[in-house]
């Protein structure tokens, strides 16, 4: 396959199927299943869905990647796996969005993601009952177990015989990696001189050859987009057997409306492409577009019969996202230290990850070991114009004296932390979505004490900690599940409470946000909605 | 600047660099083919980069300068853009009109005229002062101007082969990837450090 416009190639990549007008489609009239976005969430339930004989269509705003040509290795050009539309944002500590914590395209984050593939403990699900804190998932692990092995071996995550935190405590699929990198090897040797333990990350990249994808080279790009398709996406595992299985994936299609019906059931999607506006019906309409698109279409959506936005009798919709806090700690080393090295993630400590009320809040938190390039470390540590000229100049060119560790921090929900419309409109004249995040007090103690657990790690590891850098990585909630239909969007299976043929799956049903990456959650969820609608619909009850 | 790696040059290993990586890159050594600043504002630009990424050489200016002239005429969309803040193409312009008038005020010439000791003069007071900048009857603070110029110069600064090679950084790997990655190990194309 030759190199083609990113915008509009592989649209008809299902070869004969399609026609480019898009009003000859393969479900034209009426799929069983239209989800919207084909990222974590939206691939797995693409895959499972059509194993089982039902009529998929997946639609994705983004183009359908092609690793080989459309993926580089560098920085700059491959921001554009993130969703750069613009978003509004406010608040005391208004998020970075885009590359940092979203994707576009098929694939969706998975396509940029480091690959840390982490379960939530018990305790994240019931963050209430057990520190006072947060809201009790509808769901408890014992509910999520059976689908985390299944994701974990499905997709052949490698890690360590023993993984010491938490209820499953290995040993994964496949070996963990090795080797690892010199930033990897000095954050185990800062935590082994300070009795922490820590490990090699379990990660969604293949340490051994599987499924016709060759083991990991170590090039380093993880985010960037994997070229030799040797990291985990949906992009490369799930959607492309989904279309084996017979779904069909309209890619660059923007869905710009949920369509309901006197009855208040949906009944399909509007998507424009190419500046052609286009309908999708279909019995199950499920939104599998993250924590920021999903809300906005659900009140873009909003009618007569539904005058809040659809699904929010709750008025929870759009409410309580959350990232992780994710500041990143910089020393400065006497040794070279290479940060572009290997797999950016390979290893970490959960340590911290327990509530312990001695601290003096409630929750925790991963820390990472963490790979950096130049463009997101010069970025970083001037941000708001902290360092400029030639002082900025003279730090980067030591780039490679630097290490680096990365916290997940858990970021506790509330409901001022919201999506909502703003006045402007995009292309499709669509309002933009406002996205408002402070952090609070709790957040805050939890960052402080992360932050000097990552400057004593770094100086036992021999380091000098020089630069911190506040960020945030991932995003969750938004349309949160729950048992009572007064204070959540969803049920546990992601069934939206008022429309039973709507389902909401990914990060955006997360209650609380835990301490942890979120991409196994995400998948293991997905692959549970999955079975729900398959159940359901053999027995005709949806 | 003194650097650690005088003898490394990051493009002499770009035939092992896959071919969509090695256009990417070439083409930042190209000289910029204005299609949106102009005049002045190409000038002050410059110079505010300049001042901003403490490097004066044209060769690396020019491609700051073709990464913001491509981003003026793209129509992807800015990621997110603060509540209070005018849209990216309207921040730039106007902002680089308000630094031109305020340099006028205090030294009686434009921006790009002054010395470069007196631009980072001016430059650290506006950050320490943080004015609010009225112009064509949009008031923008200044800070807010000049870190969105910051971030975007420092991105495409930093992504110039030539700062790759100074500052050790390898870049592209693909498709033969790292297999020293270990504490002291380099693979033999990496930079290496002068004893």
């Amino acid at each position: 396959m030759h190199n083609q416009d990113p915008v509009f190639h592989n649209i008809d990549h299902v070869a004969g199927r399609r026609r480019p007008d898009l009003q000859h489609r393969k479900y034209t009239d009426g799929a069983d299943i239209c989800i919207v976005g084909a990222g974590a969430a939206g691939g797995v339930l693409a895959y499972e869905l059509s194993k089982a004989s039902l009529n998929v269509v997946v639609i994705e705003a983004g183009p359908f990647w092609n690793p080989q040509t459309d993926f580089a290795s560098d920085e700059l050009s491959m921001q554009q796996l993130g969703w750069q539309d613009t978003r509004i944002v406010s608040g005391s500590n208004p998020l970075t969005l885009g590359h940092n914590n979203s994707g576009r395209g098929v694939g969706g984050g998975t396509t940029h993601f480091t690959g840390v593939f982490l379960r939530f403990h018990e305790d994240d699900f019931r963050t209430k009952t057990m520190d006072g804190v947060g809201e009790d998932w509808p769901v408890a692990y014992e509910d999520l177990e059976p689908y985390y092995d299944k994701i974990e071996k499905e997709i052949a995550v490698s890690g360590p015989k023993h993984f010491p935190w938490g209820p499953f405590q290995g040993p994964y699929p496949y070996p963990e990696r090795e080797p690892i990198s010199a930033n990897a090897q000095l954050f185990q040797l800062g935590c082994e001189k300070l009795g922490i333990r820590s490990v090699v990350a379990p990660l969604a990249i293949n340490s051994a050859p599987f499924d016709g994808r060759p083991p990991c080279i170590n090039r380093g790009f993880c985010n960037q987009g994997c070229l030799p398709n040797a990291k985990f996406s949906t992009l490369v595992h799930h959607i492309p057997k989904a279309i084996g299985f017979g779904a069909e994936v309209l890619s660059d299609c923007m869905v710009t409306q949920i369509l309901t019906n006197n009855d208040g059931r949906v009944t399909g999607v509007t998507f424009v492409h190419d500046g052609q506006t286009y309908q999708q019906t279909a019995r199950v309409v499920i939104l599998a577009s993250f924590v920021i698109e999903t809300p906005r279409l659900l009140l873009h959506s909003a009618n007569a019969k539904f005058p809040n936005g659809l699904a929010n009798s709750s008025g929870w919709v759009g409410k309580a996202i959350m990232p992780h806090s994710s500041h990143d700690l910089y020393g400065r080393f006497n040794e070279e230290v290479r940060l572009y090295k290997g797999t950016p993630v390979l290893a970490l400590t959960q340590e911290f990850y327990q509530s312990d009320p001695s601290r003096g809040f409630a929750r925790g938190y991963t820390l990472s070991a963490h790979g950096s390039r130049p463009v997101e470390m010069a970025k970083g540590i001037s941000k708001k114009l902290k360092l400029w000229g030639p002082t900025l100049r003279n730090k980067m060119l030591d780039y490679n004296f630097y290490g680096r560790i990365t916290l997940v921090g858990e970021v506790l929900p509330d409901d001022k932390n919201c999506v909502t419309l703003a006045d402007e409109k995009d292309e499709y004249g669509i309002q933009l979505a406002d996205v408002s995040f402070s952090y609070g007090t709790n957040d805050k103690a939890l960052i402080a004490h992360a932050v000097e657990k990552m400057h004593e790690i770094i100086t036992a590891a021999g380091g000098t900690p020089e630069f911190l850098v506040e960020d945030t990585a991932h995003l969750m909630g938004g349309c949160r599940m729950g048992n009572d239909p007064a204070s959540s969007v969803t049920n546990s299976f992601g069934q939206t409470h008022d429309i039973p043929n709507l389902f909401i799956s990914g990060a955006s049903l997360f209650v609380t946000s835990s301490g942890a990456n979120p991409t196994n959650t995400v998948m293991a969820l997905a692959a549970r909605t999955a079975d729900y609608i398959k159940d359901t619909l053999n027995q005709r009850s949806i | 600047m003194e650097h650690h790696y005088p003898d490394f040059d990051v493009m002499a290993q770009k035939e092992h660099w896959d071919k969509h990586t090695q256009q990417i890159v070439e083409r930042r050594l190209e000289a910029p083919m204005y299609q949106s600043l102009s005049g002045d504002e190409i000038t002050t630009l410059s110079s505010l980069c300049s001042t901003l990424i403490g490097d004066n050489r044209k060769a690396v200016l020019d491609y700051v300068m073709s990464h913001f002239d491509n981003k003026l005429i793209s129509d992807i969309g800015e990621g997110q853009r603060q509540k209070e803040l005018p849209k990216f193409g309207q921040l730039v312009r106007l902002g680089l009109k308000a630094l031109d008038g305020y340099a006028k005020s205090t030294h009686s010439a434009r921006f790009h005229q002054l010395t470069e000791q007196q631009q980072s003069e001016l430059i650290q007071q506006l950050i320490d002062q943080d004015p609010k900048l009225d112009v064509d009857g949009v008031r923008m603070k200044a800070k807010d101007f000049l870190s969105m110029i910051h971030t975007e110069a420092v991105a495409a600064y930093y992504s110039h082969p030539t700062v790759w090679s100074e500052m050790g950084y390898a870049g592209p790997a693909y498709p033969r990837g790292y297999v020293r990655t270990e504490r002291g190990l380099t693979d033999p194309w990496e930079a290496k450090r002068r004893a």
